[in-house]
This record gives structure tokens, sequence and C-alpha cells, in this order.
């Protein structure tokens, strides 16, 4: 499964829907906007699921009503966000049901619309908001993944090294070290140092986009 | 009566450290066992089962093999280890208090030390096992 937003301005939907006469109207209205449209059908969860999981097909978006063949309500809206969790998702239900509404959006899906609301227009509009606002969200997912390895490594990676450097000026404090042993110890310290340097020069270059970016 | 004193660590100059402290301490009747993993740490253990002499365990967590946590698994497992003799501690260049928190779930965990460990951390371990 693969996605490829807008790059050559065609567009790959999968409606999920088993009324055929409720998927025909969606795809007349995202035909009337769209001039490289591809809408595929999918009747059931199971369906989709097999659609998706296939490399070759490509996904954008994803209409999803809430009552298909194999599934529905929140079960539903739980198991298409799971699946599909880098495409956005639009319900298209028939109902207005306030509740569901509120918690599919805390799921992660981007709008929840009213089949007998719909029109070209207001299709082509959610359509835009979701693609854009699921681009923003990954971006902003992907820089958080990269802080959390960076305070993930700070305190464990970057400790160790710091630590026997600590422990070796402990112990040169503290015992008794002769001539011998000084180089021994002097050495360690040099190159625990140079391993510090190393990760903390690793973290910045992992950085270094975050840090340009303003 | 006779203490024994494990550091199970990978690192070797963590435990060169930690033995050169400890000779500065001049602890009568104590016997090292340097482990460089979980592993070869039961293994030494196990041949001590039978004995009534005080343990104390110097554990990392991030080891090779064995890690700190999987030898903790063991040892809550397996009966054969006299486990009232053996007191563990963590000590860990973490300070994530995920690691923290895991390791005071443990029972058989008395405490959590980030290192560097100092001297007096290693003399007041050694004091109250004695």
């Amino acid at each position: 499964m693969n996605t490829h937003s807008n790059q050559n301005n065609s567009l790959s939907i999968i409606v999920i829907e088993d009324n055929r006469g409720d998927f025909i109207l969606v795809e007349d209205y995202l035909i009337e906007n769209y001039k490289e449209i591809k809408v595929e059908q999918c009747t059931s969860f199971e369906s989709a699921k097999i659609y998706l999981q296939n490399k070759n097909n490509l996904c954008d978006l994803i209409f999803l009503d809430l009552n298909v063949t194999d599934m529905e309500g929140l079960e539903l809206v739980k198991s298409m966000a799971t699946l599909s969790a880098k495409i956005p998702i639009i319900i298209l239900t028939g109902y207005a049901d306030l509740p569901l509404a509120k918690k599919s959006l805390e799921l992660g899906i981007y709008d929840f619309l009213i089949k007998d609301e719909i029109n070209p227009t207001l299709l082509h509009k959610s359509i835009e908001f979701a693609i854009s606002r699921s681009k923003y969200v990954h971006e902003i997912e992907s820089q958080y993944e990269k802080l959390r390895k960076i305070a993930w490594t700070q305190s464990h990676v970057v400790r160790a090294p710091l630590a026997r450097i600590l422990g070796i000026i402990s112990v040169i404090d503290t015992v008794n070290i002769d001539n011998k042993e000084l180089p021994f110890w002097l050495e360690n310290l040099k190159t625990s140092t140079l391993e510090l340097d190393e990760i903390i020069h690793k973290i910045v270059h992992e950085a270094q986009p975050l840090i340009n970016k303003k | 009566m006779k203490l024994h004193l494990f550091i199970i660590d990978d690192d070797p100059i963590f435990r060169l450290l930690t033995t050169r402290l400890i000779s500065k301490l001049e602890v009568p009747f104590l016997e090292i066992h340097e482990c460089e993993n979980g592993e070869i740490g039961i293994e030494a253990l196990q041949k001590l089962s039978d004995t009534n002499e005080k343990i104390i365990i110097f554990l990392d967590i991030n080891m090779p093999v064995l890690n700190g946590w999987d030898f903790l698994e063991i040892l809550n497992q397996k009966d054969s280890f006299n486990i009232q003799n053996i007191s563990i501690f963590i000590v860990s260049s973490s300070i994530d208090k995920n690691d923290i928190l895991k390791a005071e779930s443990y029972e058989l965990v008395k405490q959590f030390i980030a290192k560097p460990m100092d001297l007096q951390t290693i003399k007041s371990i050694i004091i109250e096992s004695n």
C-alpha cells in the first residue's frame, strides 16, 4: 500500500460502502472535481483490508460508511484507523450521530459527513483539508519520533561513557594510584571521552534538521 | 562470615573501577565475583546455591547474552536460589524514570543506583549487609 498524494494531481480513493447506489453517487461527485481520479469500492472491512495490504494498490484517502457487510459502528472505525495508519479517513454515513462523530475524531478520523448533506464542493473541500492536514500531522509525528529517540539516547547512551569518566575520576581521586597505573586510567579516560564525543556528534547530526527548522 | 559480591556488568572498566574502590575499604572475608553478563552471573550464583553466606549483587541492565531484567526473571523463577541471602542493586548508567520504576517493581531489587557509584555508596551497602 502506498500513497502518491498529489504528485501529478492524480488521486486514488477507496470508498468502503456496501450500497451500490450510495457508492455511485460519491463516485460521480468525485469525478466532477478531479480530472484524474481512481475510485475503488470495497463492500466490507475484510475486502478493504486485503486491498490496502497489497503494496501495488495506491490509496490517498478512504471514505468509510459506518455500516458495511461484516462490521459496523465504532468497531469498524477503530479497525480502519488501525489498518490505515497513514491514510486519512473520512466517515460518510447516513445518520448524524454526534457522540460517535466525536469519538471518531479522537481516533484520528479527519471528517464526519452525512450522506444527505454532501455535494461535490463539500466533498472536494473535505478531501483537500484531510490530505493537507494528514501530511502536516505525519511530518509532526516523524519529528516527534526523532525527538523521542534523541531523548532516549540522552538518558541511555550518552550516560554510559560519561558515568565511566566520572567513575575513573573518582578512583583517581580516592584510591592511591601510583605512576605505573596512572597512564592506564588516563588512556581509559581518553577512550571514554572520545566515545562521548562521537555520540554527541551523532545526536547533533540527527537533530540538525530539527534545529534548522524555524 | 564470608561476604560475596557479584559485579555483573559487561563493561570491564566498570568492574575494575568498582573493585579498585572496594579494595580501599579493606573489607575482611570478602570474595568478589566478576561476571560479564547475566548468564555467567546465573552460573556463578548457582555454585553458591547451598550457602548461607550473604551475597550482594551489583547488576547492570544493558548487557549482551542475558541482560539485567532477564537475569531477575530467571532468579524469580528458580527456587534453587536462597533468595533470603541475596541483595540485588541495579547499577546502571541509565537515569530513565522507566528503568528506575521497573527496577523498583522487583521485590528482589533493594535499590536502583545510577552510575557512577562512589566509595560512600559501596561502603554503606557493605556495612548494611554485614
